[in-house]
């Protein structure tokens, strides 16, 4: 039979048994809290339609999933659990309604605790269905119809129990005790587990909630009844019922709602796959993502190394602080890791979408990540070298000066002592003068190793001092005044001499501090101009350089751009 | 003439001190750091004070911190920063702000005991002095075509005697030249490069050192 005619035929089914149902309902004299208001009425078919309508409707959209059908059941089960009155005019439908007038809310937690695959999760679900089950229809329902004879029991309108074999009552007695405090039991055990799936699968919430308030009221109903020993219309069971209608209509409605959240998550993914198809330029999978997802602050990071923070595509490392983390896992190895507010992305099926839909995106823009954190290493090492090499020579320069020149010094003043007491000796008069030209020297040579100007005032004093003993004409315009990192400076210091070294007669130079760098303009009049030595320095401090030309002017300059935290 | 020597490093200190009152030069007192030197400048009395520009504790211009402290608290103590800084801008920043009485020689020097004592003398006398290589080094600096390529030779001996500080009477001895001469060739030279003239021996040192610098 066709999908489409199997459903039909439930649902005409279905409103037959409602309809039948109400009737009963109609003509009770007080077996059941439906009855009473026009209101209790409605409210009566209103929660078990709704129930059969989300379960037909789940069964339709996915035929696979036993979760329809079991939601269905459970609003048929719904209108069932009033056949038992006295009231019901056919026998057989009577003898159901003994055999299964408890079977709501075990079918209930079978639905919502199965959502939405219609299998149970876990072991300790299955076996508390099966008790509910087992409690619910065997011992509540099927054992004691077989011993239960309406009419030796005082039920004169009753119709004809057609399973009664033998008319026991202490016997169906004692089923109805037991079944209550296996009711107890089951309800309360079911109530339980739903509550921890629940915390555990927030996203099943919608459905499992509601089930578990079903299996909640269920319980206090068997608690209840402990002491009168069967389960009744009774004063208590009355005020309770509206809750107990309000539980189904917020199950009905907690399925309903899963459509919805699944439309979002089609359309939110529609938006990514559009967005990708534009193949979008490095970085703007974030954009994309965020966009997605609604999240501005959204971080997408990649762990390319154990132990080190996640970066950026651009080798940058991304803070997660704060934030709540999903890992993009494709065949089961992480590509990326999503920092996000809680929310949007506690729905693992979003999760997996995202990271299929993604997944080309993803890895390419790993792979330049993982790239660009290679060029910044190697960058940083470089910067490394050069600063090791700047203060080897820094280290030269002091000891130099502090050690050798101070010595050399000294030792000259021996000499002068020595010959202020031997004038005659001519000798010494040139030990002295070869002396003065060997502290000379090394002045000259501790000199060129490192400007020490440099490290005590500064690149504008140093530059200043660069102009009194350089070569060429240097013209020097503007300085920035205040300091910058000695990396920084001892660049810039270095860009500035070499250019000097190789420029034919004039260098005219220009530096200042602007937003958080330090920008060096330089006219050379250096042709041809080999500026790998420069650009090597400046790539070290991770700036840039550019060459500028200047048409019809017959010059061309030198923009330096040193980035440097202010 | 009276002296204190401060300077971190007790064999040259002791030695210079030989080597000064052997030439006739009144040592009361020395100093390793720049507070002794201060002490011993209040105690001592000298008439200069003769400052390393490196002492402890960073070893970069405590000297010279010192010295400014001495000119401005002893106003008839002159003072002689040794440095090994051939930079001008140390020797500058002390010319500028005292230029009277103070001098700025380079460490080595020390040893030649004529060129010692007579910068102590000059600056006794209420002269600056500074050291001639910065001086050459000054005139001598790359720049563009301009006035100093119009001095003769020997207007150009004679801004390098100003800008070590001396007077017209010391460029006479220097360039054995006769007090006239050596004025015409200032006036000259002050008309050539544009600056100012004034009467202010001690303004006229520091016009030639900015121009030079600048």
């Amino acid at each position: 039979m066709p999908r489409a005619t199997l459903l039909a035929a439930v649902g005409v089914v279905a409103l037959g048994v409602s309809m039948f149902s109400l009737d009963i309902v109609r003509s009770d004299s007080g077996y059941t809290p439906a009855s009473v208001s026009a209101q209790r009425e409605v409210a009566f078919l209103l929660a078990g339609w709704a129930l059969i309508a989300v379960g037909l409707v789940s069964w339709w959209r996915d035929p696979a999933s036993r979760f329809g059908a079991l939601v269905t059941l459970a609003g048929l089960a719904w209108f069932v659990a009033e056949w038992n009155n006295p009231a019901n005019p056919s026998a057989l439908a009577f003898t159901v309604g003994l055999c299964f007038y408890v079977a709501y809310p075990a079918l209930a937690a079978h639905a919502a605790s199965s959502y939405p695959s219609g299998r149970l999760v876990s072991r300790r679900l299955r076996v508390a269905v099966a008790a509910a089950y087992v409690g619910a229809i065997g011992v509540l329902g099927v054992a004691p119809a077989i011993f239960f004879d309406p009419g030796a029991a005082g039920c004169e309108g009753c119709p004809a129990n057609l399973l009664l074999v033998s008319d026991q009552p202490g016997l169906v007695d004692g089923l109805e005790r037991l079944g209550v405090v296996l009711g107890v039991a089951w309800a309360g055990a079911l109530c339980g587990l739903m509550c921890v799936r629940a915390v555990r699968a927030p996203v099943v919430g919608s459905v499992v909630v509601p089930g578990a308030v079903v299996l909640g009221l269920t319980t206090l109903l068997f608690a209840f009844a402990l002491e009168r020993g069967f389960l009744a219309h009774g004063d208590l069971e009355h005020r309770l019922w509206p809750a107990q209608v309000a539980a189904a209509l917020a199950l009905a409605l907690g399925v309903a709602w899963t459509w919805l959240r699944a439309r979002r998550l089609r359309r939110t993914m529609g938006s990514l796959v559009a967005a990708l198809a534009r193949s979008p330029a490095s970085g703007e999978l974030r954009d994309a993502l965020a966009a997605t997802l609604d999240d501005a602050n959204l971080v997408l990071g990649y762990r390319i190394e154990a132990g080190l923070a996640p970066v950026d595509v651009h080798g940058r490392a991304v803070d997660l602080t704060g934030l709540a983390q999903t890992a993009l896992v494709a065949d089961g190895r992480e590509v990326a890791v999503l920092g996000h507010r809680s929310g949007p992305l506690d729905d693992p099926a979003l999760v997996e979408q995202v990271t299929t839909t993604a997944r080309l995106v993803l890895e390419n823009e790993r792979l330049q990540a993982e790239a660009s954190l290679r060029i910044e290493e190697l960058r940083r090492s470089r910067a490394r070298v050069v600063e090791a090499a700047d203060a080897a020579r820094r280290k030269l320069e002091r000891d130099l000066h502090d050690g050798a020149q101070q010595r050399l010094v000294s030792l000259s003043i021996s000499l002068a002592l020595v010959s202020s007491a031997h004038p005659e000796d001519a000798g010494l008069l040139r030990a002295q003068e070869e002396l003065r030209a060997a502290t000379a020297d090394l002045r000259e040579l501790a000199h060129g190793i490192y400007p020490s100007v440099l490290v005590d005032e500064g690149l504008a004093q140093a530059l200043l001092a660069l102009r009194e003993e350089s070569p060429i004409v240097l013209e020097l315009g503007a300085l920035p005044k205040g300091r910058f990192p000695p990396e920084i400076e001892a660049t810039a210091y270095a860009v500035v001499s070499e250019l000097v070294d190789m420029s034919r007669q004039r260098l005219s130079v220009v530096a200042e501090r602007r937003d958080s760098a330090l920008v060096i303009v330089a006219e050379p009049d250096a042709d041809p101009l080999d500026l790998t030595s420069v650009e090597d320095r400046i790539a070290a401090a991770s700036g840039s350089i550019a060459v500028v030309e200047h048409p019809g002017e017959d010059r061309r300059s030198l923009h330096v751009e040193l980035p440097c935290e202010p | 003439m009276r002296a204190v020597i401060a300077d971190d490093e007790t064999l040259l200190r002791e030695g210079l001190a030989r080597l000064l009152t052997d030439a006739g030069v009144d040592i009361v007192g020395t100093a390793g750091t720049a507070a002794e030197l201060l002490r011993r400048v209040e105690l001592g009395r000298p008439d200069v004070a003769i400052v390393d520009i490196r002492m402890p504790p960073t070893h970069t211009d405590e000297g010279l911190v010192a010295a400014r402290e001495i000119r401005e608290s002893y106003p008839h103590v002159g003072v002689l920063v040794l440095s090994h800084h051939l930079e001008s801008r140390y020797a500058l920043r002390l010319l500028e702000e005292h230029p009277e009485r103070s001098g700025y020689l380079l460490k080595e020097r020390v040893s030649d005991v004529a060129v010692l004592v007579d910068a102590l003398r000059r600056i006794d006398e209420g002269e600056c002095v500074l050291d001639p290589t910065i001086a050459a080094r000054l005139v001598r600096r790359s720049r563009e075509r301009g006035p100093l390529d119009d001095l003769t030779d020997r207007e150009r001996d004679v801004l390098s005697l100003m800008a070590e500080g001396h007077s017209n009477d010391g460029i006479c001895r220097a360039l054995f030249l006769s007090p006239k001469t050596v004025e015409t060739h200032v006036r000259h030279i002050f008309m050539k490069l544009d600056i100012p003239q004034t009467s202010d021996y001690h303004r006229r040192v520091l016009a030639v050192l900015a121009y030079l610098r600048g």
